[in-house]
């Protein structure tokens, strides 16, 4: 092999491992956020029950709520160790639902039954619609990084015509 | 002979961190121990104090609006929706530590629906009165635990107390007893003890359920007031279950003036009155028959 060949070979590898690498993060800070909203939404929904129902404090509905999304998991144990409020930083949640939760933790506790339930509305609103867009905002991701790596193959071929 | 046990962990557990080490500053400045206390009494607008028996001192605190609603945001535990029920009924119940509330009442059909603007505490600093039961446990063991109790006296004198030592007493003596605990005083009395404990239950239905599906020898319940209560009581010794349960009252008579009373005597209800005074020596149990 000579050596023109063998800098091809190194170059066309850099750049699929490049494009393959940047789209899969790509598409993978997109699944996270989506997931993280979903899972907040879960727990939202949790919450009204646990209020509705039983009335429960807010540290038992913390602690009985079990998220489907194993990852989460160590976050929902420290919340419920230690304040929810305080806990918010530790889920990957984007700017968006960050703010939604981080202002349903403040106001959760802090009112009686009816005024908790429509908080729990509210905030189950905001973040069934962020979900849905973050939804819509994966598949495009997802088409991207698709698209990436199909040029990505392409330019490895062309480099070795 | 009686022994208090005081424990400032347990009695002020109730309170944020930032009030108990205000409480812990002004009883040192006013030069008094910390298990002297009988009282504190936070305001939202006014002026909160805490009190020694009969003397009481201004807290020394800066209190605010947003400060007074963190109390009562920690005092529920972070739920205030959980603790609607009894804030209406004029309390909150903080760890088995029960902490009196006031503020504006929303009315709906005449009827109270909530309180809202919580606007003061009264927190009474709970103690374990060792023996305090002495009298009552007496009267109920040469009865063969076959008659019923009435414990009257004036708010604040120590009648939760005294219902306290007793479950610890009657457990001691292998009796199997209901304890009805709507308001999560005795819960914690009850830990350990040969009890089956109704808790959380409003007081008519806990004393029905416990005759109708426990079998005790006797019911012990805290504070009966009104024609619901008085009812259940009559319920309980018509089923032979004997009841030994507490009131506000200072004298029998008073008790007596209470339309609802007049089942409860006329029936027998209460086979014994134990009257507690407080004097300047202490508490005196003073017992009557009907």
């Amino acid at each position: 092999m000579n050596l023109p060949l063998i800098y091809k070979a190194a170059g066309a590898v850099c750049v699929a491992a490049s494009c393959l690498f940047i789209s899969g993060g790509y598409a993978r800070s997109a699944r996270l956020a989506l997931d993280a909203a979903l899972d907040a939404l879960a727990f939202v929904r949790h919450a009204a029950d646990c209020i509705r129902y039983r009335a429960d404090e807010v540290d038992v509905i913390v602690s009985s709520y079990e998220s489907n999304f194993s990852s989460f998991r160590a976050a929902w144990r420290h919340a419920a160790e230690t304040t929810l409020c305080g806990s918010i930083s530790l889920f990957p949640y984007d700017e968006r639902t960050a703010a939604v939760m981080t202002e349903f933790c403040r106001e959760l506790g802090r009112g009686y039954r009816e005024p908790q339930l429509e908080l729990c509305r509210r905030t189950e609103d905001a973040l069934s619609s962020h979900a849905e867009s973050l939804s819509s905002s994966l598949s495009d991701r997802l088409r991207v990084a698709r698209a990436v790596c199909v040029f990505a193959c392409a330019s490895f071929l062309i480099l070795f015509i | 002979m009686t022994t208090t046990i005081f424990n400032d962990k347990d009695a002020l557990s109730a309170l944020p961190s930032t009030i108990r080490a205000d409480v812990m500053k002004t009883a040192a400045a006013v030069g008094r121990r910390p298990d002297e206390l009988t009282d504190v009494r936070l305001r939202r607008e006014g002026e909160s104090y805490i009190s020694f028996g009969r003397d009481s001192y201004k807290l020394l605190c800066r209190m605010t609006p947003r400060r007074f609603d963190d109390i009562v945001f920690a005092m529920t535990n972070g739920s205030l929706y959980a603790h609607a029920e009894t804030i209406r009924d004029g309390y909150i119940n903080a760890g088995g530590v029960r902490c009196g509330v006031c503020g504006r009442a929303n009315l709906e059909g005449g009827n109270i629906r909530e309180i809202c603007d919580v606007s003061s505490l009264s927190l009474r600093v709970r103690r374990d009165v060792v023996g305090a039961s002495e009298v009552v446990f007496d009267i109920l063991s040469r009865g063969g635990f076959a008659n019923g109790v009435l414990i009257y006296s004036r708010p604040g004198v120590g009648k939760t107390t005294l219902l306290r030592d007793l479950i610890r007493n009657l457990s001691a003596a292998g009796r199997q007893f209901a304890v009805v605990d709507c308001r999560g005083e005795l819960g914690d009395a009850c830990v350990g003890a040969s009890a089956d404990v109704l808790s959380g239950y409003p007081k008519s239905d806990g004393i029905r359920a416990a005759v109708r599906s426990l079998c005790p020898e006797l019911i012990i319940c805290d504070e009966l007031s009104g024609s619901d209560d008085a009812d259940a009581a009559l319920f309980s010794r018509s089923c032979g279950v004997p009841i030994v349960a507490t009131a506000h009252a200072s004298s029998v008579e008073e008790l007596r003036m209470r339309p609802e009373s007049a089942a409860l005597f006329e029936n027998r209800v209460f086979s014994y009155f134990v009257g507690l005074h407080r004097d300047k020596d202490g508490v005196r149990q003073i017992v009557t028959e009907p």
